[in-house]
């Protein structure tokens, strides 16, 4: 149960990391939606959608780590702690996964068969996901999306194209340090931080893209 | 839109001459052009010291404001459009 290597006294701390990465991630989806209505560019719309869908996950996340945080420390109880962390981690993992599924998708090149492009994915054994695989195929997702928004960042070389892969490769940090709790829960602490480091990165982008 | 920044760049009115030489249009092109954005509600025309002038509608200058977050949110994820 890697859960239980977290340190106890940061689930409430984590519970508003979640939260503000939630909410920014709504901050996201609800701009390049509101580009989409006007434009009605695809990619703007899957963007839109994966940051929607990916704001949920972490939604949930806050939801058990804040339940974990109040069971512990105001009911000294343990009662459906482990049900809670299973079912929230669960739908966290295929939520994040769909997100960044539809991430990557995005980023693909433009051409005439670009859905064929996706045949590998489907021997992604996505059926199977636990621990530490979700963390593995999310880098490995993530990785591709970090490649194209490099790309992108040194084609533009302006400020807010480096903000978006500043973030991106942050959320990939957040993967790898989360697969290093195995061996010292502070890294968690430390994974988190970057997770909240990478998003409020995105909310600088976003206010530097709204400003008159 | 060049002809919004254009007038905008020019503190939010500008002559039609002015305009003509900032676009690089056809006198005719430009006419269409200013008509258009006339009847959409872009700009409007009005007459100062004997000189016509286009100056930026509020609506103008919120088009001006949504393109650009449009074109920079969509660079910034470097989004094909």
């Amino acid at each position: 149960m890697e859960e239980m290597l977290i340190p106890l006294m940061f689930y409430g701390v984590v519970s508003f990391v979640y939260l503000a990465v939630a909410v920014i991630g709504f901050l996201v989806t609800f701009f390049a939606f509101r580009v989409y209505r006007i434009i009605s560019e695809k990619s703007v719309r899957n963007l839109s959608i994966s940051f929607f869908i990916l704001s949920i996950g972490f939604l949930v996340l806050t939801a058990i780590s804040l339940f974990t945080y109040i069971q512990i420390n105001f009911y000294n109880s343990y009662s459906g702690i482990v049900v809670s962390n299973y079912y929230g981690f669960s739908i966290y993992y295929w939520l994040s996964l769909a997100a960044y599924l539809l991430l990557a998708f995005t980023y693909l090149p433009k051409g005439k068969k670009k859905s064929r492009r996706l045949i590998p994915i489907l021997f992604v054994p996505l059926w199977y996901v636990d621990y530490t695989q979700f963390h593995l195929l999310s880098l490995l997702l993530i990785g591709f999306v970090i490649f194209r928004s490099l790309q992108n960042s040194l084609k533009r070389k302006n400020l807010d194209s480096y903000l978006v892969t500043f973030a991106f490769t942050c959320l990939a940090v957040f993967h790898v340090l989360i697969l290093l709790t195995t061996f010292t829960p502070f890294m968690y602490v430390v994974a988190n931080s970057f997770l909240i480091v990478g998003f409020i990165s995105l909310l600088a982008m976003l206010v530097r893209v709204s400003r008159k | 839109m060049d002809i919004l920044r254009l007038i905008q760049n020019e503190g939010g009115k500008a002559k039609p001459t002015r305009i003509l030489y900032g676009a690089n249009l056809s006198y005719t092109a430009l006419k269409e052009y200013l008509d258009v954005l006339v009847n959409i509600g872009l700009i409007e025309k009005f007459t100062e010291k004997g000189h016509d002038f286009y100056k930026l509608t509020k609506k103008g200058y919120e088009f001006i404001n949504k393109f650009r977050e449009i074109k920079r949110l969509t660079e910034a994820f470097g989004l094909t459009v």
